[in-house]
């Protein structure tokens, strides 16, 4: 389904609301992050009638919470967060932990893990200034552990020695679980660093994808936004392996 | 297999006599306790394993493989390791019914921790060494769902003979000295539910007809000491049995879980029931009994038949004159009775239930369905009362509610928290049976658990008609039925909760909600019409924080199941089925020889071992490849408390 954004608009913000118990998403249960992705963006954009905020520039866009967690008690909640970003750029980073606070409405966050945009020249010093944005929030105690995404070995024992706060979590693709570098296995051990599997593709979001959300008309292809950063938040009930909220927020540029 | 009360066991004509004391004073109990445990919340999620195991020991000289009956010695070693450190101990080893069997379950409940998926195949091996390292050189602690040869002469070690004139069991095949001694619940239950029958149990079970298997297929009993009875009951074309030993002698793989509140836990109650068909063929693996191929593939309809303490009367057999009710089912079946809500509009089969406990239960404010299920639950009679335990404080004591609760042996148990206990509600899974390896064992534990995750966090609905779930308990059993049947299965099973599809709720019980489906497409999924369990906990994972070790661990898990269910390899019990008919030594008259019997236990010991490698029965998955550990790592403890 097109989406029709007006022309002056030149950033969109999409916050999908939680899908977990979208019936479309169960009855494609398995599909890959990146289709997972897309589905829930086109659900929430054709569920959507108008926009609730509106300027000349920016457009908010917030599906409303359609399923509800019949949830009678107080659960232990907790919350996990990735950011991928398509550019190292320290705005880029800022301008999606503010919005992450803003659309969750949370006061803390347990753990952000950022997968940050993979050059073949990441250098350290890029590396550490996000890095370092990132403790701000752990200083602020607004989050409590952070982590990075696919990282190479080397970088990554780099920016554990040179944070001031480490990394707790290192990130790996599930197809790399069976054989992790082992490296990469003892520095994780030897610092009580959690090392994860993730199932997200290297581009979360192509730019062909995003042509398949908001229509792929020829004509229109140099209208289609494109992606700056994205939000994928878990919330987990503590202790019960049960998740209790799944969403995505989206920033698009439109040049 | 229940409760284990100390003390001396009354005679069934006492026992008799109490039947309706225990059921009043098993019902005072429960409304104790349920009163006072109804709002019981928040408890985390601890779940365990308890895996059965048989005691083999092996002739290398003559080629002969028999139950050795050492298990009381085992355990008295097993256990007093236990008693010196209750809190540190790995492993908690109890009695089973067979007296070559023993049960071993995790020294402490698992917790809700992904991490924790990677420590229950590395206990499962901890716990057969063990209780290998206890026994003797030709001895063998194997997880076989039935000993192939059971019943048949000298199956024991020590060789004993049956008595069909004396003792328990009066069986022509079976010896009382194959009963577990240490316990007097054993032979008691035996002798008990002989008597309330009036006769022997009768367990029929057709025999798969090889090309040189006689026909009609008939034993001669009489030679054996077969009376009127044993003539009457065995059918031509079956292999008969007549003795509890040939069901409750049988191996289970079961799980039990915490739920967070009784609401939780009457959910994952419903919602597991319609998956124990499914689960039950997928674990399908015990074609052979009394050392003959028979033609189903599962023990299920056998245990149910060795307690069936049905009388004749109360079977329909005879019009009802002294007992209360004609009764469908044996204390060993598929459950009858959804408890949530949402289950209540499926449950369309006549349920039998006591009246005067139903109303006594509703007018203490016991809910209609919880009422139902207890009532149902108490018109089974007591069948095993100790003198010690006849009269007891119903403010404090659970023995009489447990008395009748763990003598029903159904495909789920639903259970109140103990009295006086940090244990909350929790839900017992019973179907599968039991795999030849820990790796197959703790594949198919993690799956269900994973599953019952994957239904709280979805909010998935499997649930259908419980008459068709019955349908499926006997399509389940069938040969090959994992390959070959189509099951009755939900199509929707998405969240009824959204706001869109509450519209739509009405129509729910509709027909088209539910079809028939392979194993395959309900493991794997069907294209455009059903996700697949596999698929589904595929999606779960990927939102969860899972360890890379742990993921590596649960895709050799999965990879297993799913191949199972598409049939790219064996279940357990058509391997079996396959190397019988491959031996040499078969001569396609469907029976399993003495030889056969040495060499698919030797093989089955070789592949669990690892010394023989088996891809038809374990395809890649290589007993090597799964990553399990003894322990969760420390970064992942260290963030979490959720070890219990």
């Amino acid at each position: 389904m097109p989406y029709d954004i007006p022309k002056t608009v030149s950033k969109i913000y999409i916050h999908t609301g939680n899908v977990l118990n979208a019936n479309e998403l169960t009855q494609k249960a398995g599909q890959n992050a990146t289709e997972e992705v897309v589905e829930c963006l086109s659900i929430c954009l054709s569920k959507y009638p108008s926009p609730f905020a509106l300027n000349e520039k920016t457009v908010h866009l917030k599906c409303d919470e359609c399923y509800n967690n019949d949830n009678e008690e107080d659960l232990a909640l907790k919350t996990s967060v990735k950011i991928f970003l398509t550019t190292n750029e320290v705005d880029v980073l800022e301008d999606s932990l503010k919005n992450l606070f803003k659309e969750l409405n949370e006061e803390v966050v347990d753990s952000v893990i950022l997968a940050f945009n993979h050059g073949k020249d990441t250098l350290l010093a890029d590396l550490l200034t996000l890095w370092s944005i990132l403790e701000g929030y752990v200083n602020k105690q607004k989050i409590t552990r952070i982590g990075v995404s696919d990282i190479d070995t080397d970088l990554f024992i780099s920016l554990y020695n040179n944070s001031i706060i480490k990394p707790t979590i290192v990130q790996i693709n599930l197809n790399s679980c069976c054989v992790v570098p082992e490296a990469l296995q003892e520095f994780t051990k030897d610092n009580e660093i959690q090392l994860l599997t993730h199932s997200d593709s290297k581009e979360i979001l192509p730019q062909s994808c995003l042509a398949e959300v908001f229509g792929d008309q020829t004509e229109l292809k140099q209208k289609i936004p494109k992606l700056e950063w994205m939000i994928r938040y878990l919330t987990h009930v503590k202790c019960r392996g049960v998740l209790a909220s799944k969403g995505y927020i989206v920033c698009l540029k439109r040049s | 297999m229940g409760l284990l009360t100390e003390g001396q066991p009354l005679s069934w004509d006492e026992t008799k006599q109490l039947a309706d004391h225990v059921r009043q004073h098993g019902i005072d109990q429960f409304l104790n306790l349920y009163h006072q445990l109804l709002d019981r919340k928040g408890d985390v999620l601890k779940w365990g394993d308890e895996v059965e195991y048989i005691i083999v020991k092996f002739d290398h000289i003559n080629k002969t493989a028999k139950v050795r009956l050492c298990a009381q010695d085992i355990l008295a070693q097993l256990n007093e390791k236990e008693a010196n450190d209750p809190h540190n101990v790995k492993s908690l080893w109890r009695p089973e019914y067979g007296a070559y069997m023993i049960e071993g379950t995790p020294g402490k409940p698992y917790g809700g921790l992904l991490a924790h998926f990677n420590i229950v195949e590395a206990n499962m091996r901890y716990r057969r060494e063990e209780a290998q390292q206890l026994l003797g050189p030709d001895e063998v602690l194997m997880t076989i769902t039935n000993f192939p040869r059971l019943g048949c002469p000298e199956f024991t070690w020590p060789v004993d003979q049956p008595t069909p004139k004396i003792g328990p069991s009066r069986s022509l095949f079976i010896p009382d000295s194959a009963i577990y001694k240490g316990h007097p619940r054993f032979s008691t239950l035996t002798r008990n539910i002989r008597q309330r029958r009036g006769e022997r149990v009768a367990i029929n079970i057709p025999i798969f007809k090889d090309e040189n298997t006689p026909s009609p297929f008939e034993e001669d009993l009489i030679s054996i000491g077969g009376d009127t009875d044993s003539l009457n009951a065995a059918l031509p074309d079956h292999v008969y049995m007549d003795a509890m030993a040939f069901g409750m002698g049988c191996c289970c793989l079961q799980m039990t879980f915490q739920a967070c509140c009784i609401k939780e836990a009457r959910t994952l109650y419903d919602q597991l029931t319609p998956l124990c068909p499914i689960l039950l063929a997928l674990t399908a693996a015990s074609p052979v009994f009394r050392g003959y191929l028979t033609d189903v593939d599962c023990r299920w309809n056998v245990i149910s038949g060795s307690v069936d303490c049905r009388t004749r009367q109360e079977r329909g057999l005879e019009p009802l004159t002294t007992d209360k009710f004609v009764i469908p089912k044996s204390r060993y079946d598929s459950t009858t009775l959804y408890l949530s809500s949402q289950g209540e509009k499926f449950n369309d089969v006549p349920l039998v239930y006591d009246e005067t406990i139903y109303n006594k239960l509703k007018s203490a404010d016991i809910d209609h369905q919880m009422a139902q299920h207890v009532a149902h639950l108490f018109i089974r009679d007591t069948v095993s009362l100790f003198n010690e335990k006849v009269h007891q404080d119903d403010t404090v004591e659970m023995d009489h509610f447990e008395n009748i609760q763990s003598t029903n042996w159904q495909t789920m148990r639903f259970k109140p928290p103990p009295p006086k206990s940090t244990i909350g509600w929790r839900v017992e899974f019973r179907p599968c049976e039991v795999q030849l390896t820990d790796f197959e064992n703790a594949a198919i534990v993690c799956f269900v658990v994973l599953l019952t995750r994957v239904i709280l966090s979805y909010q998935l609905n499997f649930l259908i008609p419980i008459s068709k779930v019955d349908e499926n308990m006997s399509k389940a059993q069938k040969r090959s039925a994992a390959l070959t049947e189509k099951f009755w299965f939900r199509k929707n099973i998405a969240a009824s909760t959204s706001k869109t599809a509450n519209v739509n709720v009405n129509s729910s019980n509709d027909d088209a909600s539910y079809t028939q489906m392979s194993i395959n497409e309900i493991i794997n999924g069907k294209t455009g019409e059903f996700p697949g369990l596999i698929p589904l906990i595929h999606s779960y994972l990927s939102s969860m924080e899972v360890d890379t070790d742990t993921h590596c661990t649960i895709q050799q898990y999965l990879k297993l199941i799913s191949r199972r269910a598409s049939g790219q390899i064996d279940t357990t019990a058509s391997w079996i089925r396959r190397f019988v008919q491959d031996h040499p030594a078969y001569k396609r008259d469907s029976v399993v020889s003495d030889e056969i019997n040495y060499d698919l236990l030797m093989t089955a010991d070789g592949i669990r071992s690892g010394r023989i490698s088996c891809p038809r029965l374990l395809g890649d998955c290589l007993l090597a490849n799964s990553k399990t550990k003894e322990t969760i790592p420390p970064a992942v403890q260290k963030v979490y408390s959720c070890t219990p």
